[in-house]
């Protein structure tokens, strides 16, 4: 798999460096505007759609049914484009995490639960991302799952600001710290990502091509 | 051993079906998968590689059904499909790099050598290639991991007679090797004519007919008579007729016509056309 790999970090990188420079720049928004989450959320979740824009271009091109004469299972074809989101959301979320904590240095503020708490919804954010969009688009393809993407995008933006704003609230009626919720929202983003992939698999084992 | 073995092999389709084929590929052989579009051909090599599933039948490639481990059996072909899919924005330098890490067997020299030889720039998006250099590239790619078996699937359509000749020169130097094998498949007879060892037909989903090249060759002629004499030819004997203001061309069974009545040879697209128009 590991050509696979290589071919997709390529693509990254030639396709997508704008955006890449994009989210670099939120990322060091994120760090003088700590007020709007959004500069927070917008990188890692943006990252975690890159696998969705390779399909993408396979498609295009016809790596969809030429990958397939070279010896890699289905499998191994639709894996790479999860390993290769969580090798991007996980990159991008220790990005933010270096430069929060700098910032935190800087105001000496860092270390507090609620920043970390913090720090793992948004990285489970970017996994709920990959893994709701990535069977749709295997499915119907990039063309016909535009739709349920952009519905998902927005989904999960609403979701994860009105889940981080409501996170202390619930996180009180439930008596349990803002700490445990964040570990439980990222122990089911995990959980949904792993099904995502098995589900994405047997969707692509039965397509016909 | 033979290279390809396919027995009953079946494809249902809402508007096609592939039905009942059985075809054999001996090592060191070469095959053309000769139809009209949408005979099946390309649904035929794709259910080789398992790229889609069969309704029933077998597939053995290279001794081994393609339904045991096709991904160590794949390690063993190389494959160029009409599109060659490799991404755009990537150059022939990154493609052998992506190559490397896919085939175990992979052959860094005899790629470098094959580029070189070809005159593939390097370092060239593939995006800015001509169909021909893509195609060019695609056999490179699939000749440098020592394949035993070579699949090409309408890898000479829409390239021009230089770079078509180019690719059958490949071709013809893969199968020096007498355990390298080759099914090819084109509606470009005259391409393949002048390579393969055992020519098959495919019409509308059906094998009509498989047989090595020069039995073809020695079996079937071609009479050019007038309305006449063609009333003394067996209508068995007869494959396909035309007829004209001046008379009957008929593509007929050599063995089969009246002592004396004189034949020209007939070329393999000759034979396919009269054979597709009959079963029409």
């Amino acid at each position: 798999m590991k050509g696979l790999l290589l071919k997709d970090l390529y693509m990254t990188r030639k396709y997508c460096w704008m955006m890449l420079a994009f989210i670099a720049l939120f990322t060091a928004v994120s760090f003088v505007d700590k007020e709007n989450l959004f500069f927070q959320f917008y990188p890692v979740v943006i990252t975690s759609i890159l696998p969705v824009t390779i399909l993408g271009y396979d498609e295009k091109c016809h790596w969809d049914v030429y990958g397939q004469v070279f010896p890699y299972s289905k499998k191994q074809l639709v894996s790479v484009k999860y390993l290769l989101g969580l090798i991007l959301v996980c990159a991008m979320w220790l990005l933010l995490v270096a430069i929060q904590f700098f910032g935190s240095m800087v105001n000496q503020t860092g270390g507090q639960g609620d920043w970390w708490s913090f720090l793992l919804v948004v990285l489970s954010t970017g996994l709920l991302a990959s893994g709701l969009m990535l069977p749709i688009i295997f499915k119907f393809g990039t063309e016909k799952g535009r739709l349920a993407f952009m519905v998902v995008i927005v989904l999960i933006c609403a979701g994860s600001t009105g889940a981080m704003s409501l996170s202390s609230d619930i996180s009180f009626r439930l008596s349990v710290s803002t700490s445990v919720f964040s570990l439980a929202a990222l122990a089911a983003s995990s959980i949904i990502f792993f099904l995502s992939w098995v589900v994405s698999v047997k969707i692509y084992e039965r397509k016909e091509f | 051993m033979n290279a390809i073995e396919i027995k009953g092999l079946t494809k249902t389709y809402a508007d096609f079906t592939l039905s009942n084929l059985n075809l054999t590929l001996p090592s060191g052989c070469i095959m053309g998968l000769v139809g009209e579009n949408g005979a099946g051909k390309s649904t035929t090599i794709k259910l080789i590689l398992d790229i889609i599933k069969k309704d029933s039948g077998t597939i053995k490639i290279l001794g081994k059904d393609n339904q045991e481990d096709i991904k160590c059996t794949k390690e063993e072909i190389g494959v160029v499909l009409d599109e060659v899919g490799f991404p755009d924005c990537l150059t022939a330098i990154q493609f052998g790099k992506i190559m490397e890490n896919t085939y175990q067997n992979w052959d860094n020299a005899v790629y470098g050598n094959l580029l070189k030889k070809l005159s593939m720039p390097g370092k060239k998006m593939f995006q800015e290639y001509s169909r021909g250099m893509k195609m060019k590239l695609g056999i490179a790619v699939a000749l440098s991991h020592h394949p035993k078996l070579l699949i090409l699937d309408e890898a000479t359509n829409g390239l021009d007679p230089v770079a078509r000749d180019e690719v059958v020169d490949m071709v013809c130097e893969f199968t020096r090797d007498e355990n390298h094998a080759v099914l090819v498949s084109s509606h470009i007879v005259t391409d393949l004519e002048k390579i393969c060892d055992y020519i098959a037909f495919l019409h509308r989903g059906k094998l009509i007919l498989c047989e090595e090249k020069d039995v073809l060759l020695t079996e079937y002629g071609i009479v050019h008579c007038t309305f006449e004499s063609i009333q003394e030819i067996a209508a068995s004997a007869i494959i396909g007729k035309r007829e004209t203001a001046f008379g009957v061309e008929a593509v007929v069974k050599r063995k089969d016509i009246p002592a004396g009545l004189d034949y020209s040879p007939v070329s393999i697209e000759e034979l396919f056309v009269s054979m597709v128009k009959e079963v029409k």
